[in-house]
């Protein structure tokens, strides 16, 4: 596995991946995939190599993807004619993530709230096994409307699960609007905190400020890093829109996009 | 059941590292021993259900047999897309115990009643239903569980059952003969099969001897195949369960499957009849469940 390839060319290919994927299968969540694919490459990136065999990566939010795999397929670990299948009829990847065909992933996810509980249950496994290793979620934002991430954040932080990290894709946009006027989450830092979480924001578009957030920090709590990204970040017409929380590229489009992104 | 249970889990835990126990906050003084012998292993998540069994999910991954004890529909309804999810889809050795079997909680209301986990657990991939009668069906199933990987739910009764009368209970895939007969087959699951036992117990002498009661501690065709149905023309299933989807349901699918055509009568709740405020044997009562209604509908449906 290549581990000394430019990030930065890793998550510009997976973009494009993304968009020639949700294109070709007329798949939605082009949006969500292409704001969380900087948190997806920067976790992948580490969690891949020898040296972190004993950490794990869930996907809670489901519904991206076609970026996770974009990712991954840069990383060598999803074939390209899984990636050209995409979504079709008899494909090995469907429209959420899957563990059945990427056992790395784990967690079969696409309805909210389920990979922070779980994740939880993996950090107090490892632990009562006297196992090494970083459980890391991650999570996206309107997914905090469901309670059952409040009830995991409570058990966590009470067990202080020093071995849990969860990162946060903080695009501001859910299906139907703005976080903010839907249910607002704000503040949201404070409510982690307020959870006995140790909290901190970063960049989610920033590879080395990501890393350094998610790799560095030392914690005797479970860590929340909320990841303040852009929805559809990298193809301006794209950005901060919820069309794009549904719409694929149609082939006008794609040509658009993909020549923003060169 | 309770008890039996607990302590069948508690002794097996000294033997296997792998189990572990989870409640929902409950358990009352019922947990105590395994919590105090095997810290390492147990765990209260509090009153959680829906995080209870995605904890239940990532611990058994890590390689456990994870048991979540709670009561009624605590551990079920209210968190099935998490057992749906999580645990089934993924395989995941989880076993789900649930006290309060029908209306084992009586006088604490609707909330309580676990009246239609049948029908919805047993629709889910992988996954075993047990159903014990009594607590030596309940210790014939346990090792099972412990042998058995992949997502199960126990059903158990609140507490205090005596021990049906009969043949001794061989697995939970195999039928138990409570009372032998020739003609007629009485089929029941959990513990309504003492009202079963006591109604067959009142019948008329000539009808009683033409009945054979069996005891189904699984929904799962193994069992109902050992009970070699085709000898009995005429068939009646009871459940402390509605009617809709639940054991007798399950077992009109096994003769589809099967192409057998018995005559059939399920004896169960009905789905929207209101349910009063009483005891367990109360509500058996009001909803035409104890020993002597129960006596009515096999000599209406026999002698027929």
């Amino acid at each position: 596995m290549e581990m000394d390839r430019n990030l930065l060319q890793v998550a510009r290919e997976a973009r494009k991946k993304t968009l020639v994927m949700t294109n070709s299968a007329k798949a939605a969540h082009v949006g969500s995939s292409l704001s969380v694919i900087d948190i997806a490459t920067v976790l992948f990136n580490k969690t891949l190599n020898q040296n972190h065999k004993e950490d794990l990566v869930l996907i809670s939010k489901g519904h991206a993807a076609a970026g996770i795999y974009a990712v991954l397929n840069q990383f060598k670990v999803i074939p390209d004619l899984w990636i050209q299948d995409y979504c079709k009829n008899g494909a090995m990847l469907g429209g959420h993530v899957t563990s059945i065909n990427v056992p790395i992933l784990e967690l079969s996810t696409g309805s909210l709230g389920h990979a922070l509980p779980y994740g939880v249950g993996r950090a107090i496994g490892k632990r009562r096994k006297g196992e090494l290793g970083q459980v890391y979620v991650v999570l996206s934002d309107g997914e905090c409307d469901e309670g059952s991430n409040w009830e995991a954040a409570l058990l966590a932080a009470h067990l202080k699960l020093s071995n849990l990290t969860v990162i946060l894709d903080r695009n501001r946009i859910q299906s139907l609007g703005d976080t903010e006027t839907t249910v607002a989450l704000e503040p949201l830092a404070k409510k982690w905190e307020a959870f006995n979480w140790g909290v901190s924001e970063v960049d989610g578009h920033n590879l080395a400020d990501l890393e350094e957030a998610i790799f560095s920090n030392k914690s005797e709590a479970p860590r929340m890093i909320i990841a303040n990204t852009v929805k559809g970040k990298g193809v301006e017409f794209m950005e901060n829109s919820i069309k794009w929380h549904y719409r694929p590229p149609n082939d006008h489009e794609l040509k658009d996009a993909l020549d923003i992104l060169q | 059941m309770r008890d039996t249970f607990i302590k069948s889990l508690t002794d097996a835990a000294y033997v296997d590292e792998k189990i572990f126990l989870i409640v929902g906050d409950l358990g009352y003084g019922v947990v105590d021993q395994f919590s105090s012998q095997f810290p390492n292993r147990f765990l209260n998540v509090g009153i959680s259900e829906q995080n209870m069994i995605g904890v239940a999910a990532g611990i058994a991954k890590s390689g456990f047999k994870v048991f979540v004890y709670s009561i009624a529909n605590f551990p079920t309804m209210r968190c099935l897309e998490q057992i749906r999810n999580d645990v089934c889809y993924h395989n995941l050795d989880v076993t789900i115990v649930s006290i309060g079997a029908g209306f084992g909680y009586g006088t604490l209301g609707y909330s309580h009643f676990a009246i239609e986990d049948l029908t919805v657990m047993r629709s889910l991939p992988n996954l075993t239903v047990f159903s014990p009668g009594d607590p030596h069906e309940l210790q014939t199933t346990v090792p099972v569980i412990l042998k058995n990987s992949g997502p199960k739910y126990l059903r158990l009764g609140k507490n205090g059952e005596q021990n049906l009368l009969g043949e001794p209970s061989i697995s939970p895939f195999h039928a138990r003969t409570l009372k032998k007969g020739f003609d007629f087959a009485l089929l029941s699951t959990g513990n309504i099969g003492a009202e079963v036992s006591e109604a067959i117990s009142l019948l008329p002498e000539e009808l009683r001897k033409r009945i054979t009661h069996f005891s189904i501690s699984s929904l799962t065709r193994e069992a109902l195949e050992s009970a070699e149905l085709s000898k009995y023309k005429k068939i009646m299933t009871v459940e402390e369960h509605i009617l809709d989807g639940g054991f007798g349901s399950f077992v009109l699918e096994f003769f589809e499957i099967n192409s057998m055509s018995p005559q059939v009568k399920r004896v169960g709740v009905e789905r929207n009849k209101s349910i009063p405020i009483g005891n367990q044997g109360y509500i058996r009562e009001s909803m035409s469940l104890d020993k002597f209604s129960l006596t009515n509908s096999a000599l209406k449906f026999f002698q027929d």
